[in-house]
């Protein structure tokens, strides 16, 4: 009785969750629990300003006592992270960690001094966890995306450019723009602020310039701002909407804020608004980003959303903890493997047919490998990608295939999750994975397991297709004892492909501890 | 013909606003005026002449050592409402001359009303040979042993006598000497005795003070010397500078090392017995360098802070008010748990009309609970025997985290707050000392506790001290809620005082001094905007003190364009109201009585959706622009319409109020209707409430089955 009450209790627990952004210009992080009913209630929030970027974008690499001060910061998070016994956790770095020359160092300082594990993010999962939690802000009152609608983010190192169309992910793109960058690239420190002005502006005009050849602004009907400075412009000129997450800014009045802030020097925002030194200086090349965009399309308004990607952070570690997916991810990441799939001319008829058969052997060996449902979509993206080496070379093209994933964004996956696609599309055929294979052992301990676990079923998977398998819901699979029987119609004839699935079979029963039967179905 | 635009007037002349120093004074007559009232029990009167005193002793410790100190620097700077310091000085001096003269006055008459219920205190020619007897046996044992007599040589640099001490000063004459050499003996009564000593006596309760018995032994400590004259003093110095930097912050400058030294030894007051002779008074005059100005010759007892401890001694029960209990809170009427009243609801507590108990209550059962994490609390002033205290340490003890942000620099009670600062840390709490040149004011509780599986956040705001004893004097508004926006604001507001992280924008609170000073004029401004003629805004305030500039000019501004404005101001009000196309929408009332009203309401009525904010600031400059100080929102409905309740019954007072008139003196508010005292009329409803609950609950009892 006792018991059943626990398990009741359990059932309806909050799982604690916690997300920590390592930016250009701070270090931010909320802490929140995922209730019974699926909402999120932010418990804390905090931040602590650290300039990473200024390193970054002026060094390319981190210095010691930068790091010592970012490490110190998040050895505090962490412990405020205990207090509460937050389970979930996920520590992010942005452009300033990525695009530092010792990011490792600092990835591992961060590990060994704090135990978090900095997951550095590339500018489209930046897009799309910030889309994410724009998405779900968004209620019946709220204003409405419409049929071409921008997302706009300026941050310390980079603007993130998501267009909607229809709702739907279009293109997003991360440019080099960020408040910090511009100043630390253009060395603007001690300019007088007529010049400053001229030399953003002129930056900020030719990047977008150059965007506009991959991503049309000027259809663009709606247009989103978020980030700090963005919510900044709003508290002083928008007008909530009624959903108190997003705010107006009518664009004339928009345009006579930066104007007016032109004139001001730092000391004088510090004083006039209120800001923090730190914020103050980052302010106005921002608000030019946005004016710049917000001249580059049509729309009359800008509307500005209280969201965050940490928001979106603490979304997807809800979804991760109850093994759930967010409905659009799968679709995202399997639409932008496609697109890489197309670029380097795979045989897509064939790649899908193993992809299927692929997943469809997590799903049956889901209680052996005990894997959540994100690796069936990093096994399917595999699947799809493990011959596009071929484009390069048919010798070896598996190795192709490696560096070919491993240099391409996938949209929506983390730096990390794309190397475990890279090996396990590589190790579908030839060699097993070996100390001796550095890609390999680059990885984490729990990465390699995983991409074992994966590649092995990606091995039998391309087996059975070579097998003549004409529809993957012929096949069968039985689990019993220390035995995988899978039944296959039509097998049995040639020794030739027995062979081959000995060979790939092998890799499997090592993996997996099972034996590996094949009979006809 | 040019088109005459009208000129908004800048508000910047002097004659809009009242002078800061005089506004006290103001107030402490009023306090004096409470002392005269023959309708109130003589003891409470007894008490307000105490508190009357104490208050003087502050303010010439700070306020007045403050205004000297500017003079010293050779600062002109007339403040807002004219006046250089020194004419603010001889103004002041002035005024507080001619209110104790009254205060002397009132003293005498007290003393001997209070005779004719059996209470006495005696002066020395009244003691009888039994009572002499008795005294003199009780000097030449207890006091004698523990007196240091400073023998005073005409030329000797002077002993530094400690401020507000008092002092028995004796003028000698050895036989032999000749008329002009007498001596000065000077005797710092020490602390450690009680001010007033009783006889043993059946007849009645005979008091006599220490002074007095020292005095009458005179011959004692002076042996072979005959007795010339005997005078009592008292000087009052500035006080420390930690306590001046915030209370008189806008007054200090920096001062070089000698300065900071002489300041030390000279005095800003001295209080001396009439009739005293030459000799001393030549004496102290040149060595603490006192001006005419700063001499209070008094007739009788001097340093009457003490009568405190005669009008809190047990019995003479009929010369007080008649006891106000404090009632249960009506919002947690019908809860057996406080975790799950404060989990169904918010909380609202008028404090001391209802019980302080369920905030020490949380307190203790938060220390005991093994589900509880975390205790966040601000103190700013408690006592070292406060169960708060003893709370905090016990749950340190049970291993939760407890982060406890104290303020030292509380006025006089430094060494006491560092005590206790003490024991906590040992106890395990993180306790962390305020922010440099920030004072925390703010008063927030947190406890973070997991409960059915999840976090749950109990928020505990409120507009006075977390102090158990003063709950019961002072009338404050405090609020437990479990709201998360709250909380989460909360958590935020600890999580920047503990330096864990930089502000991160606040959607319930808004924070002094980083955005409070302009939310309010932005929510006065918001007021002028929804304001038309046939619908006025409305903005209703009650604080202790209004006196910063800003927020006068948004009054100021809001009444020319229609705005009523009804502030209920206790004491400091700078603000000038009913000056015709300035400030003629603006009424100004201040109520002293029983408790000291202490609460900090603000109301705007919002062009129909009226908003009500409390919080730990007045409207002063130290504590929007120097201090950490919360404002919160009652956002409930029933609360609301209690607080405007509770504000407009402050505006009817027709017995305890004084309205505020545009010469700066105040004028008692009387009726010839009905008589009406707010804090009675609050402490009526919640019984009459209090009654109306339990007839429901009766209503609604289950239906007994009959017995057949």
């Amino acid at each position: 009785m006792a018991q059943e009450k626990t398990q009741e209790q359990e059932a309806a627990s909050a799982e604690l969750l916690g997300a920590i952004d390592i930016g250009s210009n701070s270090i931010r992080m909320v802490i929140g629990q995922l209730m019974p009913d699926g909402s999120i209630e932010v418990l804390e929030k905090t931040q602590r300003a650290v300039r990473l970027g200024q390193d970054a974008f002026r060094l390319s690499h981190l210095e010691r006592v930068t790091m010592r001060a970012a490490i110190s910061i998040l050895r505090e998070f962490k412990r405020r992270l205990e207090s509460y016994s937050v389970r979930h956790i996920w520590t992010v770095a942005t452009s300033a960690v990525r695009e530092s020359r010792n990011a490792d160092v600092f990835v591992d300082r961060v590990l060994m001094a704090t135990g978090l594990d900095v997951n550095i993010i590339d500018g489209p999962l930046e897009g799309r966890l910030t889309v994410s939690a724009l998405r779900s802000a968004l209620t019946g009152d709220s204003p409405a995306i419409g049929t071409q609608t921008l997302i706009t983010e300026v941050g310390g190192g980079s603007t993130m450019l998501t267009i909607l169309e229809n709702g739907e992910i279009e293109s997003s793109q991360g440019l080099g723009l960020g408040a910090i960058r511009l100043q630390e690239v253009l060395g603007t420190a001690g300019l007088p602020s007529s010049q400053v002005v001229e030399l953003i502006r002129n930056e900020i005009v030719s990047v977008l310039a150059s965007v506009q050849r991959v991503m049309s602004l000027k259809d663009i009907r709606t247009f989103f701002a978020i980030g700090a400075d963005a919510r900044f412009a709003a508290s002083k000129i928008g007008t909530l909407t009624a959903n108190p997450a997003f705010s107006i800014i009518r664009r004339k009045a928009f345009d006579k804020l930066v104007e007016t802030i032109k004139g001001l020097s730092i000391e004088q925002i510090v004083a006039d608004y209120d800001l923090p030194y730190a914020d103050a200086e980052t302010l106005l090349p921002a608000l030019m980003v946005y004016q710049e965009l917000l001249h580059t399309t049509k729309v009359k308004e800008i509307i500005v959303s209280s969201v965050t990607m940490r928001d979106g952070l603490l979304l997807e570690l809800a979804r991760r903890s109850r093994g759930q997916q967010d409905a659009t991810f799968g679709k995202e990441v399997i639409q932008s493997t496609l697109a890489i799939a197309e670029k380097y001319r795979v045989n897509l008829h064939h790649a899908k047919r193993v992809a299927s058969c692929a997943v469809w052997l997590f799903d049956e060996m889901q209680s052996e490998h005990r894997l959540g449902i994100r690796y069936r979509i990093l096994l399917e993206a595999a699947a799809l990608l493990h011959e596009i080496g071929t484009y390069v070379s048919s010798r070896a093209y598996h190795k192709h295939t490696y560096y070919l994933i491993a240099n391409s964004q996938i949209y929506g996956l983390t730096r990390n999750e794309d190397l475990v696609v890279a090996n396990v599309a590589r190790y579908h055929r030839r060699s097993v994975p070996k100390p001796s294979h550095t890609e390999y052992m680059g990885l984490s301990r729990e990465d390699r397991v995983t991409v074992n676990k994966l590649a092995s079923l990606l091995r039998l998977a391309k087996a059975l297709d070579v097998s003549d398998v004409r529809d993957v819901e012929q096949l069968k699979c039985d689990l019993e004892a220390d035995t995988l029987t899978i039944r296959v119609p039509g097998m049995a004839e040639t020794s030739l492909r027995k062979r081959s699935l000995e060979i790939r079979g092998d890799f499997f029963e090592d993996v997996f501890g099972l034996k590996l039967e094949f009979k006809q179905g | 013909m040019s088109k005459k635009k009208r000129k908004t007037p800048s508000f910047d002349t002097e004659d809009c606003y009242i002078n800061r120093e005089l506004s006290w004074v103001a107030f402490n007559q009023r306090v004096l005026e409470l002392a005269q009232r023959t309708d109130l029990p003589l003891l409470e009167r007894l008490k307000f002449l105490a508190i009357f005193s104490s208050n003087l002793d502050e303010f010439f410790m700070i306020r007045v050592a403050g205004l000297n100190q500017q003079i010293d620097a050779g600062i002109r700077k007339k403040a807002i409402a004219g006046r250089t310091p020194l004419q603010q000085l001889k103004e002041i001096s002035d005024r507080v001359h001619q209110l104790v003269e009254v205060h002397t006055g009132l003293v005498k008459t007290l003393l001997s009303e209070l005779r004719k219920h059996g209470l006495y205190i005696l002066g020395r020619e009244e003691w009888t040979e039994k009572h002499r007897a008795y005294l003199n046996d009780y000097f030449m044992t207890e006091i004698l042993p523990v007196l240091t007599p400073l023998s005073v040589q005409r030329h000797d640099p002077c002993p530094l006598l400690p401020g507000l001490q008092m002092n028995v000063a004796l003028t000698l004459r050895a036989d032999k000497d000749v008329p002009d050499q007498d001596r000065l003996l000077v005797i710092p009564v020490p602390d450690l005795f009680t001010r007033f000593l009783t006889f043993p006596s059946r007849e009645g309760t005979f008091l006599a003070t220490i002074e007095d018995v020292i005095a009458d032994n005179a011959a004692a400590i002076a042996p072979g010397c005959s007795v010339q004259s005997i005078a009592f003093f008292r000087l009052t110095r500035d006080a420390d500078v930690a306590v001046k930097e915030d209370e008189a912050s806008d007054l200090l400058n920096v001062m070089e090392a000698a300065v900071v030294e002489r300041r030390r030894r000279t005095a800003v007051r001295l209080e001396i017995s009439a009739h005293a002779s030459k000799i001393l008074q030549q004496w102290l005059t040149r060595e603490y360098e006192l001006k005419y100005m700063q001499i209070y010759e008094i007739d009788g007892i001097l340093d009457t802070k003490a009568f405190w401890q005669i009008a809190t001694r047990s019995g003479f029960d009929r010369l007080r008010f008649s006891d106000w209990s404090p009632q249960v809170p009506l919002d947690l009427i019908g809860f057996d748990s406080l975790w799950e009243a404060i989990e169904d609801h918010d909380v609202l507590m008028y404090h001391p009309y209802e019980s302080f108990e369920p905030v020490v209550n949380l307190l203790q059962l938060a220390a005991q609970d093994p589900s509880v994490l975390a205790i966040k609390q601000t103190l700013y002033r408690t006592s070292s025997d406060s169960p708060i205290i003893e709370a905090l340490e016990q749950a340190a003890e049970n291993g939760k985290e407890v982060t406890v942000l104290v303020e030292l620099k509380a006025r006089f009670d430094e060494s006491r707050n560092v005590q206790w600062a003490r024991r906590l840390e040992d106890a395990g709490c993180h306790i962390i000392y305020g922010i440099a040149g920030l004072k925390t004011h703010a008063k927030a509780l947190l406890v973070i506790r997991r409960h059915k599986g999840r976090i749950q956040r109990y928020v505990h705001l409120a507009t006075g001290n977390y102090n158990d004893k003063t709950a019961k004097l002072y009338s404050d508004l405090g609020l437990f809620s479990c709201n998360s926006q709250l909380a989460t604001d909360v958590a935020s507001f600890f999580n920047l005082l503990t330096g864990l992280s930089e502000s991160v924008g606040w959607s319930t609170l808004s924070i002094a001094p980083i955005n409070m000073k302009k939310r309010f004029i932005e929510l006065i401004d918001r007021e002028i905007k929804a304001s038309s003629s046939d619908r006025p805004g409305l903005v209703m305030a009650k604080i202790n003190s209004l006196e910063d500039k800003d927020i006068c000019q948004a009054l100021y501004r809001a009444s020319r364009k229609g705005v009523k404005i009804l502030l209920n101001v206790r004491g400091i009000c700078c603000l000038k109201p009913g000056i015709k196309g300035i400030s003629e929408n603006i009424e100004v009332v201040s109520i002293l009585g029983r408790y000291l009203e202490h609460a900090r309401i603000f109301y705007f009525a919002n062009g129909g959706h009226p908003e009500i904010y409390l919080s730990s600031a007045d409207w002063m400059t130290r504590n929007l622009d120097k201090r950490f100080e919360l404002l919160f929102p009652v956002t409930h409905s029933a609360h609301k319409n209690r607080i405007r309740t509770l504000l407009e019954t402050c505006f009817s007072d027709n017995t305890f109020s004084w309205r505020l008139l545009p010469d700066g003196t105040y004028q008692p508010v009387t009726s010839a209707k009905k008589k009406i005292q707010a804090q009675q009329v609050f402490y009526e409803q919640i019984l009459t409430d209090h009654r109306k609950i339990a007839g429901n609950m009766q209503r609604f009892r289950p239906v007994q089955p009959k017995k057949t």
